[in-house]
């Protein structure tokens, strides 16, 4: 049982039976794999092959997913790795075989995770390599765990989430704090993680629909692949829809308002933008063109790609996805002016962490500290080959002086204290804070 | 308009200020009768922060004009404003289906009618519905159709409108004092309809009201409006750079604006001119070259007057009679001259038109608003039965 996939027959593919089509989702983990249900059942996709792994033989047998991979080893006996990252990574190094047969000949891969407890922080981003390897572009889709969901957790994310960066061409993340803003106050937990899934899959199926559909402007695999291969960008991902006759306003205040884009600031730092517009036949083109041009105002220095396709069965309704990916290949700043107080606790916290994931044995100049990686409760590391480890250093695409620290600073999901707009709503125009005074945004020397 | 004698109250609840003006109807114009206002605590961006503290703000003010205009304020007109006011232009077509293919005041009513349910978004109220112009068939420009034949006829209309919840937040506000609000006006056009004279508006004008939280444009041209709209850009801004930039405390950084500011960079002979300020308890004395301070507040001013430049577009070219200021931010130092240079036209600061009352008042642009805002009452004076905000929204304008 070394690393086989089970390919269990659960709807039309039989057993034995590889994905065959272009765009695939791979879901891992628990998170991943609830969030893959609504890609499933009766809302399936043509044309997605959704495949579930999972260490956990128990949740795997749960999922609706056509194709399925066990992770892990007989050691692991099918049980979980108990929120342990480390756990998660060497299942999924053990599965490697099967997982590469679930991605090989695919074009766009998806890896949905949850960042923060075991197998997705741990085996999302071998997942994400395999997938790299094999030749297709690796978009992950990770949660970010609730802040209350304690400092452990949110140090294993970060950390996932830097390796996943690494192995995956853009991570699209679904910051799980910022799903609370949209949502009721009373709302229950079934709500809220619903409502996170719902982000989160909303996105994928108008990602897919953006590169599926027949474009009346074609935005294809070749120009996503052009903006974001291996650029290794945190990117976020948001999807809105509009009905009814304002269906372009809508839309576009739904978009500008998306928790993930942080009141549109975001979209001002952003560097590479795709845009796409999926409308119904009943929709006139010049509400596509009034959502473009209201949504490039707010795109600061972006590059911008714009594409538009048709799907009959929408009617009047018309949905637009958008990617803004900040960062890219440059170098993240040591301590960005923008980081918070907030990010410099958790990298105290994340620093003085009494648990090490073991992960960071990959990374060439993070100290491996191998006395508490085998403590008592936590296995070691896996053993990596030197091969494996220079593949992986290779894969990451970051020499040694290029990297500084697994830490996530460039996306501000606090806010700094706004002294006099406290309380109001950042004045974003033509893409730049105004609220940021002038003499600053425009490089004005004082003296 | 209603009979002489009756008294229509202004009510500018703004960033800076709350500012109450009573006026009187007189045959051809109104009479300003006296001004009231209060240091507005609970309002940023011309949006209501702290409803509490506005009501407070406002029952100040309004005591304040009571006293001086020694009437009772029962109701008034409450201006509106913050970055969620937009003015779009809309076309509404109407087929003329009657026999004789006369156009009737039902089918204007029916074209402006479609025009207005245009491209409002469902959170939003239409605040004010203004015709510009008609087309009949291929007629561009008729003024008014009702008795020409045609059978197609298309109504050209600027319909401003702003997010419902806000607006009833600063009616409510009023209405926690009793006051009945009569109507709501979008603050960028009252400051218009206060400073501009009918002359202006037939040549073309641009109005700029510069205000603390919020600066508003409105552009006329032949005589009727073309655009408008807001931006939560203004003093604050400029006040809130002066305090970083300089490293002072808010309240330093206002009166350093009003005492040393200017909206031009130091000449020549300023340049190297400090700035004293004095050791208050807590804090230290300093000294700040003036250069830094007018290097600061020029580059926060030449920027939203550039938006607004931008805002306007083309239809700049339609404002032969220029641009006039308005609002506190008119009364900064060389703002005429950066407008004059960013807008190429020539630039006045407002001056309240067609309004008789103490000269010191009317001149005063930052009460431009207040007083507009008494004059959209004296032009449509309410009406009794019309009082649930629904029925409020919806005005019209000319």
């Amino acid at each position: 049982m070394n690393g086989t996939a089970t390919h269990e027959p659960s709807g039309t593919p039989g057993p034995g039976q590889v994905p065959l089509q272009d765009f695939r989702v791979l879901a891992v983990g628990r998170a991943g794999i609830h969030a893959a249900e609504l890609l499933c059942g009766k809302e399936a996709l043509h044309g997605m092959d959704v495949v579930a792994c999972h260490s956990d033989v128990s949740a795997l047998a749960g999922s609706a997913a056509p194709f399925k991979v066990r992770l892990g080893s007989a050691s692991s006996r099918g049980l979980g790795s108990g929120g342990d990252p480390t756990l998660g990574q060497a299942s999924a190094e053990a599965s490697v075989e099967a997982v590469r047969g679930m991605v090989a000949g695919a074009r766009v891969v998806f890896v949905l995770c949850g960042l923060g407890a075991g197998t997705g922080t741990g085996a999302g981003p071998v997942v994400a390599r395999c997938a790299r390897e094999a030749g297709a572009l690796v978009l992950g889709v990770a949660t970010l765990p609730f802040e209350c969901e304690g400092r452990l957790r949110g140090g294993h994310a970060r950390r996932g989430l830097e390796l996943l960066k690494s192995a995956a061409d853009v991570v699209l993340m679904v910051p799980n704090q910022r799903v609370l803003e949209v949502v009721d106050e009373r709302a229950t937990a079934p709500e809220v993680f619903a409502a996170a899934n719902g982000l989160m899959v909303d996105g994928v199926r108008g990602l897919w629909r953006m590169l599926m559909r027949p474009g009346l402007i074609r935005l294809d695999f070749a120009t996503l692949e052009r903006l974001l291969r291996g650029r290794h960008t945190e990117s976020v991902l948001a999807w809105a829809e509009g009905s009814g006759d304002p269906r372009a306003h809508v839309a576009v205040e739904a978009l500008l308002k998306h928790p993930f884009l942080g009141h549109g600031r975001l979209l001002a730092e952003a560097d590479a933008v795709v845009l796409s517009a999926v409308a119904g036949t009943d929709v006139p083109f010049c509400d596509i063109e009034r959502a473009f041009t209201v949504v490039q105002q707010h795109c600061g220095q972006a590059q911008v790609v714009l594409g538009t396709s048709v799907e009959p069965g929408m009617g009047g309704r018309m949905e637009l996805t958008l990617v803004a990916s900040v960062g890219g290949t440059a170098p993240l700043p040591e301590a960005a002016p923008g980081s918070t107080p907030a990010a410099s606790r958790d990298d105290a916290k994340a620093s003085s962490s009494p648990v090490d994931m073991g992960l960071g044995a990959e990374l060439p100049d993070v100290t491996p500290v191998p006395g508490r990686a085998s403590g008592a409760l936590v296995p070691p590391a896996p053993q990596l080959t030197v091969e494996q480890r220079q593949r992986v250093i290779e894969r990451s695409g970051r020499g040694p002086g290029r990297r500084r620290r697994a830490v996530q600073s460039v996306f501000e999901f606090d806010f700094v204290s706004r002294g006099r707009f406290e309380k109001t709503e950042a004045t974003i125009l033509d893409g730049q804070d105004y609220d940021v005074p002038t003499f600053i945004r425009k490089r004005i020397s004082l003296n | 308009m209603a009979e002489r004698g009756t008294i229509v109250v202004g009510l500018e609840v703004g960033t800076s200020k709350v500012c109450v003006a009573v006026a009187e109807l007189l045959p051809g114009g109104i009479g300003l009768l006296g001004l009231g206002q209060a240091r507005s605590r609970g309002v940023r961006k011309g949006e209501i922060t702290d409803a509490l503290k506005v009501s407070e703000d406002i029952r100040d003010a309004v005591a304040e004009a009571e006293q001086m205009a020694d009437v009772e304020i029962r109701s008034a007109f409450l201006g509106v404003t913050g970055a969620h006011m937009r003015g779009e232009t809309q076309q509404g077509l109407h087929p003329i289906v009657s026999a004789g293919r006369e156009i009737t005041p039902e089918d204007v009513q029916d074209a402006v009618q479609n025009a207005r349910a245009k491209g409002v978004p469902s959170d939003h109220v239409v605040v004010h519905t203004i015709r510009q112009d008609f087309s009949v068939d291929d007629h561009e420009g008729v003024a008014n159709p009702e008795g020409m034949v045609g059978s197609r006829l298309m109504a050209h209309v600027h319909v401003v409108h702003g997010q419902g919840n806000r607006i009833e937040t600063g009616v409510r506000a009023v209405k926690s004092l009793q006051l009945v609000v009569e109507n709501v006006a979008f603050n960028g056009l009252a400051s218009a309809l206060a400073v501009l004279s009918p002359q202006q508006k037939e040549m073309g004008v641009l109005v700029v009201d510069l205000g603390a939280g919020v600066t508003e444009y409105a552009l006329y041209g032949d005589a009727v409006l073309r655009g408008c709209g807001a931006f939560a850009v203004g003093g604050d801004h400029v006040t809130n750079d002066i305090a970083i930039g300089l490293k002072i405390p808010l309240g330093r950084a206002e009166q350093l604006k009003v005492s040393h500011g200017a909206a031009t960079r130091a000449r020549a002979d300023e340049a190297d001119e400090l700035v004293s300020l004095a050791a208050e308890p807590g804090l230290p004395e300093r000294t700040i070259p003036l250069a830094q301070l007018r290097l600061i507040q020029s580059a926060r001013v030449e920027e939203t007057l550039e938006l607004v430049a931008r805002a306007v577009g083309p239809s700049l070219d339609l404002c032969r009679a220029g641009v006039v200021l308005c609002g506190g931010g008119a009364r900064t130092r060389g703002i005429v001259e950066v407008a004059r240079r960013i807008f190429q036209l020539p630039v006045t600061v407002g001056h309240v038109q067609g309004v008789s009352g103490p000269v010191d008042i009317l001149g005063h642009p930052e009460f431009a608003t207040a007083i507009g805002l008494a004059r959209f009452g004296a032009m449509r004076p309410a009406d009794p039965r019309k009082r649930g905000i629904l029925s409020l929204l919806g005005g019209w304008l000319r």
